[in-house]
């Protein structure tokens, strides 16, 4: 591997992971204290950034742990990454917040290309390395308008007709560039 | 009315698992989708494949510090979460942090529960015993059967419940997006049982299985790879 040494740190720093998890799994609170240390920035920056308000971002970081604490009996360590099991939690929790009533839609979706390819400090390392580059790589391909919707909707948790409504684009316009843009990064993804 | 040109005309391209897998649909459509994850198996896996490459972008999810207090906060709530905070002392924490927690779990409970008065009269079909040739993903089909009296389906073969996981059942009942029962339990070697509601599943639906954490989903939707799917009809 290129970056060995990060490649360590996120060995370890997925092993930590790992053990606080499978340890909150048999109700360990010690292990689950650690988890949240562990992970909390990046599930409230997830909750935030899709509840696009503090309270709220709060209440659902709540609500993610509790999730977590119940369920962590049914992490499979050979089956998904940690940082990616509570990720998705979070985001759908988030997401379900947002939807259970018409008027949450909050912050504008306007800045969801800004997220650009990061550097990822060493502690974000614990993604594979591969899988990152290559879906980053595969929507530089794409037109940027519909790179765009493709961050939006992951990042923002938003659906097409939101995206529509926000962008000023018809709805049936919206869905068209949409799909033929997931159908690109399809063959993108799997060319190899 | 596309502004792309004849470049970009023609049929649109089925990417519908990609869509399901980013959350871009809803209503309809979303329905759609979801009644498709239930009863394909290839889509349910091009799903799970779209997922997991889009999870890799949550790398570059920009962090943010929860206020310090909240910590404190959230580890209180799982101690009042244990079960025994019923009884405590102090339920008003219990109610403030974890009440929609407690709202989900109650509704789940009242869902999923098996009737305990099975007096009540109930409309059932004309049939009440109707049988669905369940085709796993992997390995040999499976027999269901489900009595629309009892509620209850039987299910006869082989099935792998990894520990910590649970093997949820589905309805799909004409447009609707998928109906989630109740969960499977091993009565004896090879046969397994799970509850409906006392709804009865009409004749011509799809029932499918699917993969759970433990208790069933969490979201009302299925979550976890499909492991049998079948139509129910009259015997």
């Amino acid at each position: 591997m290129a970056d060995a040494p990060h490649s360590t740190d996120s060995a370890s720093r997925r092993e930590q992971l790992v053990d606080a998890l499978v340890a909150t799994g048999r109700e360990d609170r010690p292990a689950f204290a650690r988890l949240y240390r562990l992970t909390s920035s990046k599930l409230f920056g997830i909750c935030f950034r899709i509840c696009g308000e503090q309270q709220a971002a709060e209440d659902v970081l709540s609500e993610v742990y509790l999730t977590v604490w119940r369920r962590a009996g049914a992490f499979e360590p050979g089956r998904a990454s940690p940082i990616t099991w509570l990720a998705t939690i979070a985001r759908n929790r988030a997401i379900d917040w947002v939807r259970a009533a018409p008027n949450r839609r909050r912050a504008p979706l306007d800045d969801a290309a800004q997220i650009v390819d990061p550097s990822p400090a060493a502690d974000e390392r614990v993604i594979a390395q591969e899988e990152r580059h290559r879906i980053h790589d595969c929507l530089e391909t794409l037109e940027p308008k519909t790179r765009d919707a493709i961050r939006t909707a992951f990042f923002d948790g938003a659906t097409y007709a939101e995206i529509a409504a926000a962008r000023s684009v018809p709805l049936g316009t919206m869905k068209s560039w949409v799909r033929r843009g997931l159908a690109r990064l399809k063959d993108c993804l799997h060319d190899d | 009315m596309t502004i792309d040109g004849p470049r970009e005309r023609g049929p649109e391209p089925d990417v519908a698992a990609a869509e399901l897998a980013l959350g871009l649909l809803d209503g309809d459509e979303r329905s759609r989708a979801l009644r498709r994850q239930l009863a394909d198996p290839d889509f349910a896996r091009e799903v799970e494949r779209w997922r997991d490459h889009f999870a890799a972008l949550f790398a570059s999810w920009p962090d943010v510090a929860p206020p310090p207090q909240l910590e404190s906060r959230i580890l209180a709530a799982t101690a009042a979460n244990d079960g025994s905070a019923l009884k405590s002392a102090r339920p008003w924490k219990f109610m403030t942090v974890g009440s929609s927690i407690v709202a989900a779990a109650l509704a789940f409970v009242l869902v999923t529960r098996p009737p305990e008065i099975r007096e009540v009269p109930v409309e059932t079909p004309a049939t009440s015993a109707m049988v669905a040739a369940m085709a796993p993903t992997t390995g040999a089909p499976m027999a269901a059967r489900y009595d629309a009296r009892s509620h209850q389906l039987t299910l006869g073969g082989q099935m792998t419940i990894p520990a910590g996981r649970s093997a949820q059942l589905w309805s799909i009942e004409g447009d609707s997006a998928p109906r989630p029962l109740g969960l499977f339990r091993e009565v004896s070697p090879g046969h397994y049982v799970a509850d409906a509601t006392t709804r009865p599943i009409p004749v011509g639906s799809i029932l499918a299985i699917s993969m759970e954490p433990q208790g069933g989903s969490p979201t009302g939707a299925p979550t976890g790879p499909v492991i049998a799917s079948g139509t129910l009809k009259e015997i």
